[in-house]
């Protein structure tokens, strides 16, 4: 299928699973824009999605950054509910697989703009190496061990195993993944996420307007802003992300705290981002997210469930949107790996200097 | 299939591979700025031999990469030659190459200048070992000219009780 396809799909599915008729959506939006030339990564644009969906007026539409990580399109949408923009809005994220060596360097590699001019001549643009001097600079802050990094791995491969759609169907041990390849210590190839094909789609509403739809869960709190700002490069502190600002944003509009979360879906486009997410959300404590890992925090029988329908690490890189997904279907309760009475969930997405955070809650609190 | 080493853990963080990472000779097969304009003197410096760092006329910090502004307080700023000496902030062995032109293994690292700690500059490190190199080293800059290229490399600075 086409990105493009599986968007349209993964649209009408969502918007069928509310029991609205299409014509009622009257907004749609998307992570991240659609780049010129094209490619696999980018998606389909909104205009193409709103021709297949047969709309033919919209109140609101929006694409994107990845600023505010993949789930910046699903605040901005939320905001855009509350001041009335719109009633419903379709959100959908819609791609393939890369097909490129290199992710940076727009359409030639060879020929660099902007920081990409001080990132690849050294090999460090994109990808894993980024990545690694992230979280080679956490490590070794916080002194965390292999050990304790492998648990992201393993806690996702552990529900993987049991999801029906997710890439991966085996659990991984503790010696299979200090045994598998390395990319570029500190991370393995078990700590980066697998690309796959897919697409997620989530309608939003307004809560005065959302009267007879099915499948309703509650958005309490969104959290997105860098804090000390920068990019991939410039920002200062690598050791923690600006999860620990999306965060504190999304506690400070919201009367419920950590303690409350039942079911937490973290990033692990990279594994180090949840460890990092766990610790800037408050639910462990810094740099202790690996050991409170390996000491069962996150498994069906833990009082928290982490990642549990397996993660961009178990059932391939749905970009932060298949985080929302998981942890909005655990409220519903027809959630692979379903946890009993999860009544307050939270999923977050993309790290480094990009991070965004959702709370959901099962009941309307606000 | 193992035959990749293992991390040695902790601080300070290191690596037991002990492949030797030599000064790269060949450099204009990597990736170059296609239309450099806010980062021209930079790289017209290094072609010269000079590392050139933007300071601001009011608070005398760098800047860098430059964005024709002081990052500290946005005041004006004049290109100035800076001897570059730094320290390791964070590095990463890369056994899959992320970008052209770049054989494997090779490190990715970034360093802190002396002149303004608080300046992230991506670079490679050189002339050592991957086992030697640790967050916090001290490194001293090395610039490769290739033809119509030229980049800013690190190697571990030489103190006064080596031989």
């Amino acid at each position: 299928m086409t990105e493009g396809a599986l968007a349209v799909q993964a649209c009408r599915r969502a918007i069928a699973d509310t029991g609205l008729d299409p014509s009622e959506i009257d907004g749609i939006s998307m992570f991240p824009y659609r780049a010129t030339p094209p490619n696999p990564f980018s998606g389909p644009d909104i205009p193409f999605v709103q021709r297949a969906l047969g709309l033919q007026r919209l109140r609101w539409w929006m694409s994107t950054t990845g600023d505010h990580g993949q789930l910046g399109a699903v605040i901005a949408t939320v905001d855009a509910l509350e001041a009335g923009r719109a009633k419903h809005v379709v959100c959908y994220r819609a791609h393939r697989r890369q097909q490129r060596r290199y992710l940076a360097g727009g359409d030639d590699p060879t020929r660099v703009f902007d920081e990409d001019e001080h990132t690849m001549p050294y090999g460090g643009g994109g990808g894993a190496a980024r990545g690694a001097l992230w979280a080679a600079r956490y490590m070794a802050v916080h002194k965390v061990s292999q050990e304790e990094l492998a648990q992201v791995n393993l806690n996702a491969r552990f529900y993987a195993a049991t999801n029906p759609v997710a890439y991966w169907r085996t659990p991984t041990t503790l010696e299979e993944y200090l045994d598998s390849r390395w990319i570029c210590p500190p991370l393995k190839i078990l700590d980066c996420d697998y690309p796959i094909d897919g697409a997620t789609a989530i309608v939003l509403s307004r809560t005065d307007s959302a009267d007879g739809c099915r499948s309703q869960v509650y958005v309490e709190s969104t959290g997105c802003g860098p804090g000390p700002g920068g990019t991939w490069l410039t920002w200062g502190e690598k050791s923690e992300i600006a999860a620990g600002a999306a965060a504190a944003e999304m506690w400070s509009r919201t009367s419920l705290s950590p303690s409350d979360v039942d079911v937490a879906e973290m990033y692990d486009g990279f594994s180090f981002f949840t460890l990092q997410w766990l610790e800037a959300l408050g639910l462990a404590p810094p740099g202790k997210a690996g050991a409170w890992m390996a000491d069962g925090a996150g498994k069906p029988e833990s009082e928290i469930g982490i990642s549990t329908d397996g993660g961009q690490l178990g059932v391939g890189r749905l970009h932060g949107f298949g985080k929302l997904a998981q942890a909005a279907r655990q409220l519903r309760g027809d959630a692979p790996n379903q946890r009993p009475n999860a009544s307050v969930a939270v999923a977050s997405a993309s790290g480094g200097p990009n991070c965004a955070c959702v709370l959901l809650t099962k009941e309307r609190i606000r | 299939m193992t035959s990749t080493p293992r991390a040695v853990r902790h601080d300070p963080y290191g690596f037991d591979d002990d492949t030797w990472l030599g000064l790269p000779s060949q450099i204009a097969d990597r990736a170059r700025p296609a239309r450099p304009v806010g980062s021209a003197g930079f790289w017209a410096g290094l072609l010269s031999g000079q590392i050139l760092f933007d300071r601001c006329v009011e608070c005398r910090r760098y800047t860098h990469y430059p964005v024709g502004r002081c990052q500290w307080c946005g005041n004006g700023v004049q290109p100035e030659e800076v001897d570059g000496h730094a320290t390791v902030n964070t590095f990463a062995p890369c056994y899959l190459d992320f970008a052209p032109g770049m054989p494997v293994p090779y490190c990715v690292a970034i360093v802190n200048p002396a002149c303004e700690p608080h300046i992230q500059l991506m670079t490679n490190i050189v002339n050592c070992r991957i086992s030697d190199i640790r967050i916090g080293m001290p490194v001293t800059p090395v610039i490769v000219r290739d033809g119509d290229v030229a980049l800013l490399f690190y190697q571990p600075t030489e103190t006064e009780d080596a031989t």
